[in-house]
């Protein structure tokens, strides 16, 4: 389901040629409005969902929606990349909360 | 020699003195004028404060020993057409020499530079645009600079102070100050030199007639340090009137050929009207208008004022320093003063030994350029291979581009990632009873007040609390903060110098935005938000400090441990 | 009827010696002279005579009845940062006041110190 930029976390990367959502979309799907200068998928059929905008995102302005086999409409999913862990916070239908987090780096 | 080469924009006797120094320190200089002649307006003055010796000289020292050197350029009808950075530590300035011959085609000149002094002066405000006193409308209305020029042998009168219109006598002439000045109509600042320079006119008048009188009309005479026993001088010598109270208009009758003034004086409480021969408006000076140069930092009113009181001639652009009216209005000898000031960054900067300045991994980088756009002095550049570049002499070690890193490509030695990491490492191995805080440092403000707490308490109060000091709280980088929320860790907090008091101006600020985001991200976590926090703390706050303290691991105690543990 | 002095036709001067005229010219308004003058019971203060006479207009100082309730104290003269004999100018003007119509003379103090 398609990404959801918050559009007051959203700089435009600074208003650089290339956001960064925008170089790490394995589909191409994400690009910068031309008149605000922020964050938009250009084609929300075409997300598969990988989140790899979401965990490149500077400012943590994207969210995606769950496909609703995977959980229905408010159930959530958000990561948080620290410099040697990453943590998956699952939020349920019923709003119950289960966190996950691994170490992803050795560097 | 060291080496390098400085651009001097602005042949006035800011520029000439800076260049002249730099050239006799043996650093390669090319100097750029706009117009066809050295001196700028100095050269156009009759005398200057305070021997009262004609300028001409002293600026003649400055051309004559600037011309001496081989590695000393000047190029006069030159103008500045844009300014390019793609190497770090280098400009790449191109100029543009009109020629004096009109068939010939202007000149076009490329100029590699180290580093350039923004010397070119301000303008002199419009005196036409305050209407009430008929400048340009009204016969024997002239500015300070006219009058200057009224006792010049080339000046429109050949040297005779007479009336410039009549060619008359003069017997009254009424200065009025602060015209378009502390003004909101026209400039709200005091451009400072303007009160001196009447005093000083007041005295050419009465040296070389013998019937004048003056008048002063003025709202505060500003004569600060030695400027003040020059104004007894003139008072006790020449005897002008003064009249506190701006005129509210200037009329001329054309009857008698005078110039009638209509005042309140405020100091009596009386309504004052008089005829005089001349008048002379004190005028302010505007910021030149230099297109070329970007992102520099200007003052409120647009003059180059950096960064007072710290470092007043740098402009927050690595290699870039302003001198001259162009920092702010100012009379020849403080033009003299922040043209050596400049000359001294600009030597320091050429032959110092580089500070700790930041690795950037150009394998992870992505090129996002977010650290050059964040640099708070310019140093951190896009190079031709597109990956971010740094000048050693440039940076100021401050860490904001590594705290910006969305990718941590960036590690200032010493105080980078794997510090932080160890930091947190050792922190999670201990347990403490209480809330374990991370709180993260700045070196300026509030590392120095850390110190002082923790001598002062002795440890007491301080449980829990994992110190961890950066250059500036903007070093922060938010993987850092999310790694010790992962880890376990109760709470992290940021202490920096207040938002308008940061010593590298866009500190805490950033910090600030970096945390909010933060902050949105944790509360969709169903993670407290609160458990992370942003403070203010002078080097003098101690108290304050241990009350911050104290007030965040009270909220944690509340909140209960970290989830994530 | 609002009334205005010419500055620039300053024939009044004339009237008074160098060293009145010397602290006329340097004299700042500062007004510490007429603060510290204990005599005062009617404006114009010290200060407000010296500025009178830089604004050139001497014949309305010689109305005032400082002139003649001052008790030669020389407060004035101590307070000066410009080192200013103010003393001298009111001693001077009550010798000039001689001369005019309508100066308060000493009997007509009664009044103001009844009212």
């Amino acid at each position: 389901m398609p990404p959801k930029v918050d559009q007051q976390k959203c700089d435009g990367c600074k208003g650089e040629k290339e956001a960064l959502c925008e170089a790490i979309c394995p589909g191409d799907l994400m690009y910068l409005k031309e008149d605000s200068l922020k964050a938009d998928c250009r084609s929300p059929r075409d997300c598969w969902d990988c989140m790899s905008c979401v965990k490149a995102c500077p400012q943590g302005a994207i969210e995606t929606r769950l496909p609703y086999q995977l959980g229905y409409y408010p159930a959530k999913l958000i990561p948080l990349l620290g410099s040697k862990r990453v943590s998956w916070t699952c939020i349920g239908q019923d709003e119950k909360v289960e966190r996950f987090s691994y170490k992803n780096r050795n560097d | 020699m060291a080496k390098g080469k400085i651009l001097v924009v602005g042949g006035g006797i800011a520029g000439l003195t800076a260049a002249e120094k730099l050239a006799r320190a043996g650093v390669a200089v090319a100097l750029a004028e706009k117009s066809p002649y050295l001196g700028g307006r100095v050269a156009r003055l009759h005398r200057y404060y305070p021997r009262m010796c004609p300028p001409r000289c002293g600026l003649e020292v400055l051309i004559k020993s600037l011309s001496r050197f081989s590695h000393a350029e000047i190029h006069l009808i030159t103008e500045v057409t844009g300014v390019q950075r793609s190497i770090p530590g280098l400009y790449t300035v191109t100029l543009q020499k009109k020629s004096t011959d009109l068939n010939q085609q202007a000149e076009e000149l490329v100029i590699d530079a180290q580093g350039i002094i923004i010397a070119a002066g301000a303008d002199l405000y419009n005196a036409s645009l305050i209407k009430e006193y008929g400048y340009g409308r009204l016969p024997g209305v002239i500015t300070s600079m006219e009058m200057e020029s009224l006792f010049r042998p080339e000046g429109p009168t050949g040297g005779l102070p007479v009336h410039p219109v009549t060619g008359g006598p003069l017997r009254r002439v009424a200065f009025i100050q602060c015209v378009g000045s502390r003004n909101k109509n026209h400039l709200p600042y005091c451009s400072g030199y303007c009160c001196t320079v009447t005093l000083k006119q007041v005295q050419y008048l009465h040296q070389s007639l013998k019937d004048i009188r003056t008048w002063i009309f003025y709202q505060d005479i500003r004569t600060p340090g030695s400027k003040e026993e020059y104004y007894r001088h003139v008072r006790e010598e020449y005897r002008p009137v003064f009249i506190r109270g701006l005129p509210s208009s200037v009329e001329f009758k054309a009857d008698s050929n005078e110039l009638l003034l209509k005042s309140e004086d405020t100091l009596s409480k009386k309504r004052v009207t008089g005829s005089f021969d001349l008048v002379v408006l004190a005028t302010g000076m505007v910021p030149p208008a230099l297109t070329h140069f970007y992102g520099i930092e200007k003052d409120t009113f647009g003059f180059f004022s950096g960064h007072t009181p710290c470092e007043p001639s740098e402009l927050r652009r690595s290699g870039i320093w302003a001198a001259g009216c162009s920092q702010s209005p100012m009379d020849a000898g403080d033009s003299v003063k922040s043209a050596l000031a400049a000359v001294t960054q600009c030597l320091v900067k050429l032959q110092q030994q580089p500070s700790v300045y930041p690795e950037i991994n150009t394998k992870k980088c992505d090129r996002c350029g977010r650290c050059v756009k964040e640099c708070a002095y310019g140093a951190c550049i896009m190079g031709s291979d597109g990956y971010p570049a740094v000048d050693p002499g440039d940076c100021r070690s401050c860490g904001i581009c590594q705290g910006g890193c969305p990718l941590l490509c960036i590690n200032l030695p010493g105080y980078g990632g794997k510090k932080i990491e160890e930091i947190v490492d050792r922190a999670l191995s201990e347990s403490s009873p209480g809330p374990s805080i991370l709180l993260f440092l700045c070196g300026n403000d509030t590392y120095p007040a850390w110190i002082k707490l923790v001598t002062q308490v002795n440890g007491r109060g301080l449980e829990g609390i994992i110190p961890c000091s950066v250059p500036c709280i903007g070093a922060v980088n938010a993987a850092w903060i999310n790694e010790a929320l992962i880890s376990g860790l109760d709470g992290v907090m940021l202490a920096g110098c207040h938002p308008d008091q940061c010593h590298h101006a866009v500190g805490t600020s950033l910090a600030a935005t970096r945390l909010e985001n933060l902050k949105e991200t944790l509360s969709r976590m169903r993670l407290e938000p609160e458990r992370v926090c942003l403070t203010g703390i002078t080097i003098d706050e101690s108290a304050k400090l241990l009350e911050e303290i104290e007030k965040f691991r009270t909220l944690l105690e509340k909140l209960g441990p970290n989830p994530f543990k | 009827m609002v009334q205005v002095i010419n500055i620039t036709d300053s024939k009044e001067l004339r009237v008074l010696d160098p060293v009145t005229l010397n602290t006329a010219a340097i004299c700042e308004q500062c007004g510490k002279c007429g603060a510290a003058c204990p005599a005062l019971i009617k404006q114009p203060n010290p200060t407000a005579l010296i500025r009178l006479i830089q604004l050139g207009s001497v014949t309305e100082t010689l109305h005032s009845p400082l002139l003649w309730t001052c008790i030669g104290c020389e407060q004035c003269t101590a307070a000066c940062p410009q080192k200013l004999d103010v003393a001298h100018i009111v001693r001077l003007l009550r010798r000039l006041s001689a001369g005019e119509k309508d100066v308060c003379f000493p009997g007509i103090m009664v009044d103001f110190l009844l009212a």
